[in-house]
């Protein structure tokens, strides 16, 4: 690829990338690495892209895919907790952004990724369910117990 | 504020700490965990092109002429990156060609104009005047804009317009009105069309005898502008040959150890199948390794008539 291409794009999308592997892994540490190793993997590639909507799905398609198979390998626990690193990192400019994204954060992985595809990538369902080769209802499924955990663990949610 | 503006106004404040300086791309390398950096996969690149340079490259039919003279992006500052010989191809037909003409003509603009990014990076990811009409070819000042237009005007070229999704085979049939030339062997993974039929699919095969090959089918409708380019490494490393397939089409393979390409001109279109494998395996997301036989086998699963 290109590096003029490559860095344009990486630096647009290097937060997508990112903020899918912290839903993923919930930690910081890892959700760097993935970063890197995902976007190795764009510059590496020998695809050719037409426009830089086509490298924000690729870019998304391989992040969902290194970080399943690096929740596969038999060393790291899936049940990762919440801890302070990961809602610390991060300096809010509202103190209920805080508290939205620790809640958020506590919810399972499998949650939490489908609210990011969801509510910040805004993929539909039918979307979400090719990406994370889930059936539909699944992800609807999946959507619904998050906002009614969302619901109860957040003093106040709208919509 | 709903929910979702919550959550985007959230989320738009987590950012990742990995920070990409052009001089650090050659050595682009995770901050945690030793994995491969970029010096590394470089190098195995260059072993393996090395390891095939005595390739036979027979250009039968042209795929040497489909080489650009002139790349249309500037060339990588990196020693990494240099030291892998590059050549890019046209997509969209062969150099007697209107569209071959015009694309190369735009490469050699894009190849000097703005060299340094300093514009682009004035213009940075806010939408810009030109986003309606230039869309789809990345214009971002005036200049660029005339020159496209002063060169699709020469060439007699409309530009893509509106573009399409079609997330299975049976959509992007509905969407092109055609038959479905995928047959049972490919599986759409993604695929777009723009509105004169032009289309590209992320595809994944599997043949017969269960090789699993994913490529990027290009179709390139005639009359219509495309600054899409491929870069197929070192040409002198591909072995060429001539196959007529199944439904009576004669079409132009290239082979190495990295990539393949399955190529025709229709007519009405030039098509280009963008091969994710080769003769060697270990590329990073590569499926194969495939022999000659999976390349026209592959070639075979495709029902061209249907497209011209």
């Amino acid at each position: 690829m290109e590096q003029s291409f490559f860095l344009a794009m990486a630096e647009k999308y290097k937060d997508s990338v990112y903020r899918i592997a912290l839903n993923y892994f919930g930690n910081t540490y890892d959700a760097d690495d993935t970063v890197q190793e995902v976007l190795l993997k764009l510059y590496t590639s020998k695809k050719t892209f037409q426009n830089s909507e086509h490298v924000r799905n690729w870019l998304i398609r391989v992040t969902i895919n290194v970080c399943k198979n690096a929740l596969r390998m038999p060393w790291r626990s899936r049940n990762v907790e919440l801890n302070d690193e990961v809602s610390e990192s991060v300096v809010f400019a509202l103190p209920e952004q805080s508290e939205l994204y620790r809640t958020v954060m506590g919810l399972p992985e499998k949650y939490r990724i489908v609210l990011y595809l969801f509510y910040y990538e805004e993929f539909s369902v039918k979307e979400i369910a090719k990406l994370l080769k889930l059936r539909e209802t699944a992800v609807t499924t999946r959507l619904s117990r998050a906002r009614d955990q969302l619901k109860t663990n957040l003093t106040e949610v709208s919509g | 504020m709903n929910f979702k503006e919550q959550y985007k106004n959230t989320f738009l404040q987590v950012h990742t700490a990995v920070r990409i300086e052009t001089e650090e791309v050659q050595t682009l390398k995770p901050i945690h965990k030793a994995k491969k950096s970029l010096v590394a996969v470089a190098a195995v690149i260059c072993l393996l092109l090395a390891g095939t340079a005595s390739a036979y490259a027979a250009n039968l039919f042209g795929l040497k002429d489909l080489v650009l003279k002139q790349s249309p992006m500037p060339a990588p500052s990196s020693a990494a990156a240099s030291s892998t010989p590059e050549n890019l191809i046209s997509l969209q037909g062969y150099p007697d060609s209107s569209e071959y003409k015009a694309a190369a003509e735009w490469a050699d603009f894009r190849a000097n104009y703005d060299k340094d990014g300093a514009l682009l990076a004035k213009v940075g990811n806010n939408p810009t005047p030109f986003d309606k009409k230039y869309g789809n070819y990345g214009i971002y000042t005036q200049e660029m804009a005339d020159k496209l237009d002063e060169i699709t005007a020469k060439y007699g070229l409309k530009l893509h317009s509106a573009l399409s999704e079609a997330s299975d085979n049976s959509a992007l049939c509905a969407l092109l009105g055609t038959g479905d030339f995928l047959g049972t062997q490919n599986k759409n993974l993604g695929a777009y069309a723009y509105d004169d039929k032009s289309f590209h699919i992320d595809g994944e095969a599997v043949l017969a005898d269960s090789t699993k090959i994913d490529y990027q089918f290009m179709d390139c409708r005639k009359g219509s502008f495309s600054d899409v380019y491929l870069n197929i490494g070192d040409i002198s490393t591909y072995k060429e040959w001539t196959y007529k397939t199944k439904c009576g089409v004669t079409v132009n393979l290239a082979l190495s150890s990295g990539k393949a390409l399955i190529v025709t001109d229709l007519g009405n279109a030039f098509v280009t199948v963008n091969v994710l494998a080769g003769t060697d395996s270990g590329f990073v997301e590569m499926t194969g390794p495939i022999t000659r036989a999976n390349l026209e086998a592959l070639a075979d699963s495709f029902d061209y008539t249907m497209l011209k």
